[in-house]
């Protein structure tokens, strides 16, 4: 009982994790179509950007995270106006092994900039370094509160944006077709880079948030990004709580597995789960929509 | 004559690999290259099985360092655990890339081929995994040694002898790959790449094929990395996993996905930053630098008021006296 409690708070806290940078996944997928595989290159950046910022030159918490969330939307504006304009007739698969190429150039360039040294930010101040829930074991990162909450902003944000803003319903009417929103006037090529610019934000946030409690490092960026993808996939990729659902499945029957089986195998779950999951729901866990496997 | 004209480009190949083995070896004096030429000739037999898939079914296949390390670890450890004869262990290599490759590519075949890249992505990083779970046989991250290619009582000791070997089974199942391209069932696989739906229309099964040619590019990667352990005579995980499924990706797509042209290219490639080790801390930079641009170029083919940098070479070269000629590509 102790194991299962203890692999249920681990598991919704990474969970939340996943689905922190999953949420950027589906949301570019749902507004363009495209997956962007230097995604999880882009979570990195924004930790690494906050702590140089907060740690090195004194900036506070706030900024930090501002600056990472700005320079990590620049660069996914980069990549949309640099790449993905460059290949009009590209395929979506083109287009991202193309940005699978861009994530090994990011990973070089981080590399020369910051080193393969783990970089992590403090605790945030405000919630007690760690909170117990009911056995010794069972403990939970005090920063655990902030990544809830920059949860609560990003999918709240997502929510709102689409469903109740102007801008939304155009971002959602060029997901759907972007020629036919561009002959109702919809401004399409605006708003996909507009697209990119949120979506690269919210990565930079999630990796700021995130930086005191997963050690990030240059080298794992590949996986990160694979693993909200899955996460994205896991819960249905064109739904907007998707990612929120399939990031805590994801997380909980990870520390499932590593409490019983031991850490070692938490890749291997993870990415055993995606291809079980492709072919047995390709649309997702939650039920309804049944799309096609795109 | 066929078969010159089929015969011609292996042999141009084989020599001039020769040469240049000669050049940098006894020319240069390098002999610590040999073992590194040898094992070029590995990655080249994987390179053989991925443009089968790349090149001819279209399929985009980020999980053959995964049975490239599966090949050189089964290899390795039955010859280790069972005590078995390298040339068995080879087999068996291949043997259990293909039967796991079966099941694999078969459920593989009915996702649409961006999650087949995902998929496979995957793949490559269970198969990391596991090998540093069963580090019981496998060493982990310290790797595990293997004894040297022997047939009989005959050892390979000499990288020269090991490099012959590599690059001849290299060569032959080029050979092979081609002559499957050219005939009935390598027709269907390429119609299959161009328009699926046209090949179905045609009478052509494209799940059975697309699985055909999964299971011969992964028992060829599986060949490459049990040779790649009796070459270089020890393993490790960093040499498989996600770099070299890049690696391999690579080599493909500077190859454009042609047999001969990605043999090559394997050998440039695995040779270069042995030769300069400055490139070896810029490899990141520089695959990361082919795959962006070759697939951008790709993308401009065949758009209007836009050029491939062939064209434009081309269009320099005869400035206004005819239009470029694109070459259609089999």
């Amino acid at each position: 009982m102790e194991l299962l409690v203890t692999a249920a708070v681990a598991g919704i806290f990474s969970g939340l994790i996943y689905a922190m940078v999953g949420v950027g996944h589906s949301m570019l997928f749902r507004s363009t179509g495209l997956l962007n595989l230097a995604h999880g290159e882009l979570v990195v950046v924004g930790a690494l950007v906050g702590f140089t910022m907060t740690q090195v030159h004194g900036v506070p918490l706030v900024l930090g995270g501002i600056g990472a969330a700005v320079v990590a939307g620049s660069l996914s504006v980069l990549i949309k106006i640099g790449i993905v304009d460059r290949m009009p007739r590209g395929t979506a698969l083109q287009i991202a092994v193309c940005t699978f190429g861009v994530a090994l150039l990011m990973n070089a360039a981080m590399r020369a900039l910051w080193g393969t040294d783990i970089y992590s930010l403090p605790s945030f101040p405000g919630p007690p370094d760690t909170f117990h829930v009911g056995y010794d074991r069972a403990v939970l990162p005090g920063q655990a509160i902030w990544v809830l909450a920059a949860a609560v902003v990003v999918f709240g944000g997502v929510y709102l944006l689409e469903q109740k803003t102007d801008f939304g319903r155009m971002l959602r009417a060029v997901g759907v077709d972007a020629p036919v929103a561009r002959t109702f006037g919809i401004p399409a090529r605006r708003v996909a880079i507009l697209a990119f610019a949120l979506v690269g934000a919210t990565a930079g946030i999630a990796g700021f948030v995130m930086s005191p409690v997963l050690f990030m490092t240059v080298s794992g960026a590949v996986t990160l990004g694979l693993k909200g993808l899955v996460a994205a996939i896991l819960g249905g990729f064109d739904r907007r709580s998707g990612a929120l659902v399939g990031g805590l499945v994801l997380g909980l029957a990870e520390q499932t597995v590593v409490a019983y089986l031991g850490a070692g195998w938490q890749d291997t779950v993870v990415f055993v789960l995606l291809l079980v999951i492709l072919l047995v729901r390709p649309a997702g866990i939650l039920p309804g929509r049944v799309a096609a496997a795109r | 004559m066929r078969a010159v004209r089929l015969l011609s480009p292996f042999v141009a190949t084989a020599v001039i690999l020769w040469l240049s083995f000669l050049a940098v070896v006894d020319g240069l004096g390098r002999d610590f290259l040999a073992t590194d030429m040898a094992a070029a000739g590995c990655i080249g037999v994987a390179v053989v099985g991925l443009v089968l898939l790349v090149g001819a079914a279209q399929q985009f296949n980020l999980g053959q360092g995964a049975f490239f390390g599966l090949g050189a670890y089964v290899a390795a450890v039955s010859v280790n655990e069972l005590d078995v004869s390298p040339l068995i262990a080879v087999a068996l290599s291949v043997l259990v890339a293909s039967m796991l490759a079966w099941p694999i590519g078969r459920v593989l075949n009915r996702l649409s081929d961006l999650y087949f890249a995902v998929a496979t992505l995957a793949l490559t990083i269970i198969a990391t995994s596991v090998i540093h779970q069963l580090s019981d046989y496998t060493g982990g991250e310290d790797g595990m040694s293997a004894p040297f290619f022997q047939v009989g009582e005959v050892v390979l000791s000499e990288p020269r002898e090991r490099f012959w070997l590599t690059w001849g089974v290299a060569l032959v199942s080029a050979l092979l790959v081609t002559s499957y391209l050219r005939s009935r069932r390598g027709r269907a696989l390429r119609a299959v790449g161009g328009d699926e739906h046209a090949a179905r229309a045609l009478g052509i099964n494209p799940v059975a094929l697309k699985t055909q040619a999964f299971v011969m590019s992964s028992a060829l990667a599986g060949l490459g990395g049990a040779l790649l352990a009796f070459t270089t005579g020890f393993i490790h995980p960093g040499a498989f996993g996600v770099g070299a499924s890049i690696q391999l990706v690579v080599v493909v797509v500077l190859g454009a996905a042609l047999v001969v042209r990605s043999l090559l290219m394997a050998f440039l490639i695995a040779l270069l930053p042995v030769l300069f080790e400055s490139l070896q801390q810029h490899l990141e930079l520089i695959y990361g630098g082919v795959l962006v641009l070759v697939l951008i170029n790709l993308t401009r083919a065949a758009v209007p008021g836009e050029s491939t940098v062939r064209e434009r070479v081309a269009g320099w070269a005869t400035a206004g006296t005819r239009p470029a000629r694109r070459r259609v590509q089999t």
